[in-house]
């Protein structure tokens, strides 16, 4: 679908920590929204000035979008977005991005690092649905116990699929913490001796991006099969 | 002039900062005719010409780094508003 401007309004906006907001934008008819998981919207919060925001809500759900922002910046996104009424109406273009599933019948990795967590709802129930049989794992890599948010969502898929595993890693963990501690890099570095058959999606800081890049390609994968998006 | 000419007639000289290009192809999706990603993820430009004006500045602003670079006729920057 070419990306078009449309009006959403913006109908929820829920608190999920201190760092991340996820909020609800309704589509006003007769226009609806198709998108690919993965895709992202642009969204113009103010005269001169669009932000960019990976949407997390399901394709199925045509009159509704969804995005999850890390308001710790403070920038101009985050605040227009903590403080703007609900109700109001804002200039959307969507759906826009390369960022998407293979369709290939293949085990797959997604490697996220904080925000970057957004488009993988979406990406990892389609890619279940499509094929219930070939493995799939989740890496969040997160710095603190308190930013962590959608866990009982990974275990509601862990649950509804046998294949799907989600590894939540904390690299400064408080002393409660009792699953895994460290980076991703070096969790999927212990985890696989090679994943040649394998292929992943990256998707956060572009130095996650790199280091795991390089390291899955170390490990047999190959290159067309790492997909990425960086966030920055 | 035909209204598909008259409708893409220059009205920005447009470049890509690469250094900025973080390949998430925006541009590429709004302004087909005038973006795409080279073998590397980087936008690069296709024509100069190749979707209206309008599209042109709607993917110069869609660009989450503004890495797209928009010139007005008089050599004055349009994008990224200064």
């Amino acid at each position: 679908m070419r990306p078009k401007t449309f009006p959403v309004r913006l109908h929820r906006r829920q608190r999920l920590n201190k760092k991340f907001y996820l909020l609800t934008f309704t589509v006003a008819e007769p226009e609806t929204i198709t998108f690919q998981p993965g895709q992202y919207l642009s969204l113009k919060i103010a005269a001169n000035k669009r932000n960019s925001y990976s949407i997390t809500s399901l394709p199925d759900q045509k009159r509704h979008l969804q995005i999850c922002v890390d308001v710790s910046p403070s920038g101009p996104g985050s605040q227009f977005l903590k403080t703007t009424p609900l109700g109001t109406e804002i200039e959307a273009l969507a759906p826009l991005g390369q960022f998407t599933l293979s369709h290939e019948e293949r085990p797959a990795l997604f490697v996220a690092t904080g925000s970057g967590i957004s488009p993988f709802r979406p990406m990892i129930t389609q890619k279940l649905k499509e094929f219930p049989h070939q493995s799939v794992h989740l890496y969040w890599g997160i710095r603190f116990s308190e930013d962590l948010f959608w866990e009982q969502y990974w275990q509601n898929l862990e649950t509804s699929f046998d294949q799907f595993k989600a590894t939540i890693c904390l690299s400064q963990p408080d002393g409660a913490w009792e699953r895994t501690k460290g980076r991703v890099t070096a969790i999927i570095d212990k985890d696989f001796a090679q994943l040649a058959d394998w292929e992943a999606y990256l998707c956060g800081n572009g130095t996650m991006v790199n280091d795991v890049r390089q390291l899955l390609i170390q490990k047999g994968m190959k290159s067309e099969r790492i997909y990425t998006e960086r966030f920055f | 002039m035909a209204d598909d000419a008259k409708a893409k007639k220059k009205k920005y000289t447009i470049k890509v900062d690469r250094d900025k290009c973080i390949g998430a192809a925006s541009c590429v999706g709004v302004a087909p005719g005038t973006f795409k990603l080279d073998d590397q993820n980087k936008a690069v430009i296709v024509s100069q010409t190749g979707d209206t004006p309008e599209n042109i500045l709607l993917s110069a602003q869609s660009c989450p780094t503004n890495a797209i670079i928009l010139t007005d006729e008089k050599g004055n920057q349009v994008w990224p508003a200064k």
